[in-house]
Formats: structure tokens, sequence, C-alpha cells
């Protein structure tokens, strides 16, 4: 070995690794309550993620079985101020459920199937309540485990200055628990009790319409059977999520929440439907299946005001991830993710929703399901911009049609000089001829069969009507020159009125009371 | 991993040699590499927006395309959805400008390689394994410059290159000189060795098919130590002299072409070198006259050139660098007494000097002048960029003398453009009137004027003649008024076509620019700053 190499070796000094404890101080619990849960609601969803998660392990223990329901309920007491959300899942055994209730960031789900793994979700309900009670029975258990957070005291003890104790001992002094009798209680169980909540906005938190339109997104709930393209979409999806639905209902309705999607919805440019549904499938980055999901195409209007239905979506394990905005940068123009309707399923579970689940983790897997993304995203920008001028060739032909006849009409009345009538035969024929070209657009294609019909048939009436010369019979009753006087009047009429459909209505009047005239002389 | 989409493109100007590059590339993640599905462009084609691309590549070419070339990246950044990790920039001008690239904002995240990707892939392309970007972990394979280019892509596009049924390679890289004016050093550094020219040769033919001539774009290969081993194994891959290649009905001419130029300094010190060089197809011939100075070696040079029979040389002209119109006058008209000395056909190539960091073709070397170029421009545009050898065409196109090319610099553009026109059919009148007026007027005037069109543009020229005191000069300066283009059109109807010498497309030098609109203003130079200075008085 050469001497330099040695100094090399010796001029740096060497890292070792600390064996002293760290310190976990208080606010780390906030930084995992009030701090991760920005949107009070979200609280339902991360709740409603538990349960589905206890839900989904009954089914597989045989606690539940496969034809039962796994139910969430939500109770909204105004009086009370408070709101439970109960499930009937698997349920926390009594030895487990203290240690479980109080553990921070140490969930045991990781690594399985369940929809949550970090074990904090649990701590949402703290910042929204002055009491958090936990309460669970698992099957075959004679007690009630309960589970008190009281939520006001934390909260003092967080904001005290003299207060200088760590995390466990702000838990120590604001977490209470209790064994009851499980009488009175479901087999099994697990339920979040919130007392004390306070008014936030209209009251979201505690109203039921606000609470539905959330997790009727959000949360994993089945289509309405109604919906045509239900079972379609659940078929899709059925190989790839084994993850189950849950029957939610809320504040003591009798029907069950369904997720927001109808046949028919409205849209800025007027009522519109769903007509096609195109199954999507992301392939993984190293091979596999990254995520599966749909779009629904409908006539493209406008953009779909519904802030439930509007967007292309990310869902893992059957539950919202983000907000309907989440991909719009994907669109050529972000107002086009407004016009879609549609939702990806993460199958590859190295695509990760952050711990806010407000988005994912950055990593390659993500990335390439974005970039996959990009060229689905493309073509309904594509779809967008093809219906707008597709709507606007509409107009235009409605617009020429309703000339046309007018015309046509003006030309029949008999009213006008032969040079005349040459040049409304002109403008109809030129006009036609544009029509005729219009549809061979392909915007237009799809209207091609119903527009053919209603164009050939002006072409047939102009080649009627422009071929009979007749004049109206009083005109020709005229000598030829007041009969030209006439004409030539009524030629200025249609030249310088603005609206010739009424100059039309006058011209008519006007050759009846001709009529009359020379009737009554004669 | 297989099966990723790969997107190649190559800017959308006009160039003449295929991307070799993106080839390689397209190699290495093509059905015989990484198995991916590999799509090449040229310019910016919006139907690859359909498809979601793991890797985008971006080759360039010249710096002075940079506009194109901007595009091209900004196309590719958005093709991959503002993804920058995913684009790749590399070649020439990347290189060349690498500094530049790397200061534009919205290229943040790009990776422009400088230079050859002549390490592993993975370390040539700095992939990042942590951030488990596609292939980083291909550490040991070979690296993406030594394989056979794939010459496949180029049936994707519509573009076809001036040529493209060759064998390209390097016998040798890198150059022993470092001239100023060159992006070698910079790019491909000292000369060395490479891997042997069969090597690629009989991958291309076992892959791709034979193919009819081999452009070899060494720098200097006659500086190669290796210089006879590697002449020898050119023959011994059949390019002597006549050889004909059967591929379908009738055998065609193969030919050898080292496309860079020989270097004259080398051939005029020993007769063995163009010996050597007249054992195989070689055509043309092109040894680089880059000024005056180097007149003796040169004259030297094609003097070996024609003892050992190589007629046909197509010389490099480096102009508006240090040299004078006077220089590079000289340098054409040795080519033209050669030719006449020596019955040889010697086509001369003027290319015009760009500093190799400057985005665009504005630049104008000390001892010229805006006008001049333009002129020079104009010239070279009716001739198709070729100077003839052949002294009667020679003599038309740039004067009888030094002084005769001095004063067609300075003719009105009109002049040049039309020449027929107004030389013996109907703009007679008005030349000979421009013609008898030139003469009189004074060289102090006769700068002035050149001044006062350097610092214009064409459009303005009608405002000049209120800008001088000299009658003399507003005079003169009516005829420099561009005519309008009606007239010009007429005039073109009512000319007959003068055939020029036929050069093959791929014996021009590759970015002459002959179509491009140079010398646009407003450029800062030294000339042009001093000229609107003169104006303004």
């Amino acid at each position: 070995m050469s001497a330099s190499l040695v100094t090399l070796h010796t001029s740096e000094t060497p890292w070792a690794y600390r064996e002293k404890s760290i310190v976990v101080g208080k606010d780390i619990l906030e930084v995992l309550s009030s701090a991760m849960y920005v949107d009070p609601l979200a609280i339902y969803r991360e709740y409603i993620q538990n349960a589905a998660d206890a839900i989904d392990e009954a089914r597989s223990s045989g606690v539940l079985t496969p034809n039962a329901a796994g139910t969430v309920d939500i109770e909204i007491d105004l009086d009370k101020r408070s709101v439970m959300i109960r499930d009937n899942g698997i349920g926390v055994p009594a030895e487990q459920f203290e240690a479980r209730m109080t553990s921070f960031g140490a969930s045991a789900k990781r690594g399985t199937n369940a929809r949550g793994f970090r074990g904090v979700g649990r701590l949402s309900g703290l910042a929204y309540c002055q009491e958090l009670v936990f309460r669970s029975r698992s099957a075959g258990e004679a007690v009630v485990s309960e589970l008190r957070w009281d939520c006001r005291k934390a909260k003092t003890l967080l904001r005290s200055a003299d207060f200088s104790g760590d995390l466990a001992a702000v838990v120590a002094q604001s977490v209470q628990v209790r064994q009851v009798d499980g009488k009175k209680w479901p087999e099994h169980f697990f339920e979040v009790d919130m007392r004390g909540v306070p008014r936030l906005r209209n009251d979201w938190l505690l109203n039921p319409t606000v609470i539905e339109t959330y997790l009727s997104q959000v949360a994993p709930l089945p289509f309405t059977p109604k919906f045509r393209f239900s079972d379609d979409i659940s078929a899709l999806l059925k190989g790839h999520l084994g993850l189950t639905n849950v029957t939610l209902k809320i504040a003591g309705n009798s029907d069950s929440v369904f997720r927001p999607h109808r046949d028919s919805f409205e849209t800025t440019g007027g009522l519109d439907a769903f007509q096609e549904l195109q199954p999507i499938q992301i392939p993984g980055y190293d091979g596999g299946t990254a995520a599966v999901g749909w779009i629904l195409h409908h006539g493209y209007k406008g953009a779909v005001p519904s802030s439930s239905l509007k967007g292309l979506r990310l869902r893992s394990g059957n539950i919202q991830v983000g907000g309907n905005g989440l991909l719009e940068d994907l669109f050529t123009e972000t107002r086009f993710n407004s016009w879609c309707v549609g939702e990806i399923h993460i199958v590859d579970s190295r695509i990760i929703p952050n711990g806010r689940r407000d988005h994912y983790e950055q990593n390659v897997h993500y990335t390439n399901l974005i970039n996959q993304l990009s060229p689905i995203a493309r073509e309904i920008s594509t779809r967008c911009r093809q219906s707008s001028i597709r709507r606007n060739w509409l107009r235009q032909f409605e617009q020429q049609r309703d000339h046309i006849k007018r015309d046509l009409a003006i030309m029949k009345q008999g009213s006008l000089s032969l040079p005349e009538r040459t040049v409304f035969a002109g403008r109809v024929e030129q006009t036609i001829h544009a029509m005729e070209t219009a549809l061979t657009k392909d915007a237009l294609k799809q209207q091609a069969s119903t527009l053919t019909p209603v164009l050939a048939k002006l072409r047939r009436d102009f080649g009627r009507i422009s071929a009979n010369k007749r004049k109206a019979k009083v005109l020709e009753a005229l000598s030829p020159q007041s009969r030209r006087a006439y004409e030539q009047v009524f030629a200025l009429l249609y030249e310088c009125s603005p609206d010739k459909t009424g100059t039309k209505l006058l011209v008519d009047q006007m050759l009846a009371r001709l009529a009359r005239h020379l009737k009554k002389k004669s | 991993m297989a099966n990723k989409n790969i997107l190649l493109i190559e800017p959308g100007y006009k160039n003449k040699y295929p991307p070799l590059g993106l080839m390689k590339i397209a190699q290495y993640h093509g059905p015989r590499g990484k198995k991916d599905n590999v799509k090449f462009i040229k310019g910016e084609d919006r139907t690859v927006l359909l498809t979601a691309w793991d890797r985008i590549y971006v080759t360039t070419l010249f710096s002075f395309e940079f506009q194109r070339i901007s595009q091209s990246i900004d196309f590719a950044l958005y093709a991959a959805n503002g993804h920058a990790e995913k684009v790749f920039v590399g070649g020439i001008a990347a290189s060349l400008m690498h500094d530049r690239f790397l200061a534009e904002p919205r290229w943040r995240g790009i990776r422009f390689i400088k230079g050859l990707l002549g390490q592993s892939p993975a370390v040539s392309l700095q992939l990042d394994d942590f951030a488990e970007e596609l292939y980083s972990d291909d550490l040991l394979g070979a690296p993406i410059e030594d394989l056979i280019p794939d010459y496949s892509i180029l049936d994707q596009i519509s573009y076809r290159y001036p040529v493209n049924d060759a064998y390209f390679a390097y016998a040798s890289r890198g150059c022993i000189r470092k001239c100023s004016f060159c992006g070698v050093p910079k790019l491909e550094g000292d000369q060395r060795d490479v891997a042997p020219l069969t090597l690629i040769i009989r991958g291309v033919d076992e892959l791709y098919g034979v193919k009819k001539d081999l452009t070899l774009m060494d720098n200097n290969i006659v500086a190669s130590p290796r210089f006879k081993e590697i002449i020898a194994e050119i023959r011994d891959l059949g390019f002597v002299p006549n050889a004909k290649l059967s591929r379908g009905r009738v055998p065609v001419q193969r030919r050898v072409d080292f496309n860079q130029g020989v270097d004259a300094r080398i051939l005029c010190k020993d007769p063995m070198y163009l010996r050597e060089l007249s054992t195989i197809c070689l055509k043309p011939l092109r040894i680089a006259f880059d000024h005056w100075g180097l007149r003796k070696p040169y004259d030297q040079a094609i003097r070996y050139a024609h003892e050992f029979g190589l007629h046909e040389l197509s010389n490099y002209m480096l102009y508006n660098f240090h040299d004078t119109p006077s220089d590079l006058y000289a340098r054409m008209n040795l080519n033209v007494e050669l030719n006449e000395q020596l019955g040889i056909r010697i086509w001369s190539f003027p290319m015009r000097y760009q500093p190799t960091d400057l985005p665009t073709r504005s630049h104008i070397g000390e001892k010229w002048t805006r006008y001049q170029l333009r002129s020079m421009q104009i010239i070279l545009q009716a001739t198709h960029g070729v100077v003839s050898g052949a002294p009667e065409f020679f003599k038309r196109a740039f004067g009888a003398d030094e002084a005769s090319f001095h004063d067609l610099l300075l003719w009105p553009h009109k002049f040049i453009f039309n020449r027929d026109w107004f030389d013996k059919s109907g703009g007679q009148a008005e030349f000979d009137d421009f013609k008898s007026k030139f003469a009189r007027i004074p060289d102090s005037e006769r700068t002035e004027l050149l001044l006062m069109l350097s610092s214009s543009d064409p459009r303005h020229f009608k405002h000049l003649p209120e800008k001088t005191k000299s009658r003399q000069l507003r005079e003169l300066l009516m005829f420099y008024i561009p005519l309008a283009k009606e007239e010009e059109v007429e005039i073109w109807r009512r000319q007959r076509s003068s055939p020029d010498a036929e050069v093959p497309d791929d014996e021009r030098v590759e970015d002459a620019g002959l179509l491009d609109n140079i010398l646009e203003f407003p450029v800062a130079t030294k000339n042009t700053a001093n000229a609107g200075r003169l104006v303004q008085v």
C-alpha cells in the first residue's frame, strides 16, 4: 500500500453511532393530530378507513360471514354535540386494547393488505372534540374496552409553558381506560365516540349532508344499483381489488350511502349523460399492473360543476387519496380535469399514499403512474376540445338551415323579379354547399347520419322551388309596368330590412291587401 | 425491465448525416439491447404525445441552431409532462455550449451530456440508483458509444439524409491540433485510437445489410500513428480503387470519404500519405485550406495528390475568421491555377466561421463586414455553395482579380443575384450606369459606403441616401434599394436558368447555411458599432 493512501485514510475523523436515548416531546402529539388533518372532514376518512380494515379482517377470519354486510354507522347527536362512528369489524381484543390505543406510529398493519399502516389516523379526532372515546369488543369477549382522551386537558398541557413533560407524560395525564359489561353492546365492534364537537363552517362535522357528500366520494362504498355502469365497473375492478365495500348509514337514515355517480348529470352546457365506459389498466414500472380504473365518457357539453363527480381521481384501497384536482396538471388545460369523470385504483403496493393521504410518496412507481396517465388525460382534453368545435358547427348548421328555409319561403312567395330571385337562389345554393362541406368534417362525423337527410330535404325543396318561377297571382294580374314597380319595392324592402322573416310577413299582407283592392275594383 | 417506451428526437433542422449518437442509443434500448420500444422522430411530431415515455433523448448538432434545439428540448419536456429527469440531451451543441443549456431555468433537471457516452451506460448517463432510475444498475454494460448504430430507426421518419447508404465510423478520435476555430478539442480531446473499423462494419453488415460507402468522420486521420494500418484495413474491407458493390441489378461504385478533411501540414511532409490514400477508393479528397499561410504545405499536398492520381478534390476554406477577403480570394484563385496547371478538378467549399458557442450565425470576423458576408452568401447561393475550379466560371462569379472581387462584394445584391439579367439582358443599362458611377467614387467614400450598407438591414436601404452629405454617394445608394418582389419575380421569369456545376449532395458542405436568413439585425459587433456611429454623424 502506498504511503499517500494511508494518510488519506487517517486524515478524516471517523463517524460513530450514538448510544444515548432520545426525547420524544409533547409537541409531537400536535404534529400527529391537528397538523396532519387540515380538512376536518378527513377524520371521517381516517375512521372509515380503520373500520373498513377491521371489516376485511373480520371477514377473512370468519367473524363476519361472506353474506353478512360490513356496516359503518354514523350517529349524530346535536344536543350533546357528539358523533359516533361504529363498525361491525373484528374489534380489538381486551388484552391488546390499551397498548394498541396508546401507541404512536407503530401500526401492526404495515406489510399487510390493510389500507392504513402508519398507526396515527386514530389520533385525527383529537383536534376536533373535547372528549374522544374509543370503544371495542372482539367476538366472544364478555367485556367492552374503553379508552378516553380528555382532549381539553391534552390541549392545555400542550399549550402550557410550565408543563415540560414528554409525550408519555401528556398521555399519562389525559388518557383513561376502563372495561364495562358487554351486555348492551354488539358482539364485535369498534366505535369512535367524539363529544363536544366544535361548530366549524356550517357545522361540517355534525352535518349529515356534508358528511354524506364527502364520504360518498371518498369511502369504499358501492355504486347505486340504478347506475347504468355499476356492474361493469365492479366487474372491471373485481380481479384487482380484494377489498370489500362497506354499508354506510348516516344519522339514522335507513338508506345506505352510495357513490355519487348517476346516469345523467348537470354540466355547464346542460344536462348530459354517461355514454361509454373506458377501462384503464396501467402497467407497473417493472412489469405487473400498477393501477386499474375507468373513465366515463359523456357528451363533453361542458364542465361538470358537481365537486362530487368531477375530476380524474386516485384511490388506494378503494379510498380516495387527495381531492378532485390531484391530477389536473396532467391535462393540457387544467380546466379540462373538471370535464372528466374517472377513477384510478392503485394496485401496486409500492405506490404509497403519504401520511396525510392527500398525495402520494414520490418514487419511480408513482412517477410511472403519472407518466402513463398523461396520454389518457391528453386524449380527454382532445375530446373536450372536439366537442366544443362540434357544438359550434351544430349551432351554425341550425342557423344556416333556418336562413335557407326563410329564403326559400320568400322565393316561393313569388313577389320578386327574376334577377332578384336569382340572387336569393345563389345565396341558398352557396349556403347549402357550405353545409354539405361542413358535414364531411371529422367533428360532425357522429351527427352525419341525422343531419344528412335534413340537408337532402333542403336540397330537394330548393330544387323544386327554384324550378317553379311562377309569380304571385295578384302580381300576374297587374300591368307589366306596375308589376315591375311593386317588385322593385318588395326587393328594396328585403334589401333594407334587418329582419327578413318579418319583412316576408309584411309582403304577404301587402299582397293580400292588393288582391282585395283588385277584387273590389273589378 | 424491457418494454419501456423510449423516444429519440432530432431537432427539425436540415442536416446531412443521420444522428449517429441516437442510432447507438437505439441499439442500446432496442431489440438486441434492453428490448424496449424505441421511437425516433425528427422535429416535433405531436402524435408522440399520445404515448407515455419512460425516457426521452434529444440530440443536438450545430450550436447556431440553438433556436430549433430549444424548441425540441421544450417539446421533449412537454412529452415528458415536465418530468425533466426523463429527458437527456447530448450531442455537439450540448457539449460545446454546455453551460448555456445548464443555465436555462426551465430546463433544470434535464441531463445535458458533455462529450461521448464512453463509459458504462449508467455512468455515462449519470443515472441515479437511489432514485431507482431506469437501468441505473447498468454499471458494467458496454459503453453506448461502442455499439453498432441502429440504422432501422431511420425508416421511422420521412426525412431523408443526403448521406445514408454508408457506414459511419471513426478510425481515430480527437485531434493533435488545437485550432481556435474548431470544436473538436472541446468535444473529443486528444488524438487517440479506437476499436477496429472492421468490427463496426461487419456488425452493420450483419444487422442492417451492406452499405455502399464508408464515411469516416476522423478529425485528423493522417496524424494517427496507425495511419498505414488503418488504410490497410480499409483496403482489406474491399474499399480499393474502382471497387463496386453488387446489391441490385447494377453494381454501384463504392467510395471512402474522410468527411472532415485531411491535414495538409502532414500530407506535405511525406509522399507516403497520399500514396497510401490513393490505394483506397477515396472520393473526394478533402484537404483543408484554412488560411493563406498554409499555401506551401497545401500546394505541396495537392501536387502529391496529383502525382498519385487523386484528381478530384473538394477542399474546405474557412473564412470570416482571422482572414481577409483578399486572403480568401487568393486561396480560391490558387485552386483555379492548380486546376489549370495540373489538369485536375478542385472544388472549393468556403465555410463561414462561427464561434462554436454562438447560438446564431451572426458572427462577423474582424476583417469582414456584414455587407461583404451577405454578398459572399449570395454568390455562393448562386453556385450552390461550390466554387468551381473552371477559370471562366470562377472569374465571372468572384471577379478576375482581387480588386474586382472587392468590387463584387460591394455591389448591390440585386446585381449579384440576378446577374444574367443585369449583365446581358433587360437590366444592362442600369448596371452600366451603376458601374460607371461606382468606378468614380474615391476610396474614402467607398469605405463609407461599405460601413453604411453594413449598418442597416436591406429593408431600410431606402433611407440611406438621406444619411450622407455626398452627392455621389447619394446617387450610388439609390442602386442598393432592393427590388420589389414583383420585379424580381418578373426577372426570374424572363431569365433562363443557368446550368451550374452539378455537385452531388453528399459532397456539399453540411453547414453552409445557404438558405438561412443570415446576419439579421440587431447584432452587436465591433464593426457595426462603429458603422452605426458613422451613419448618425
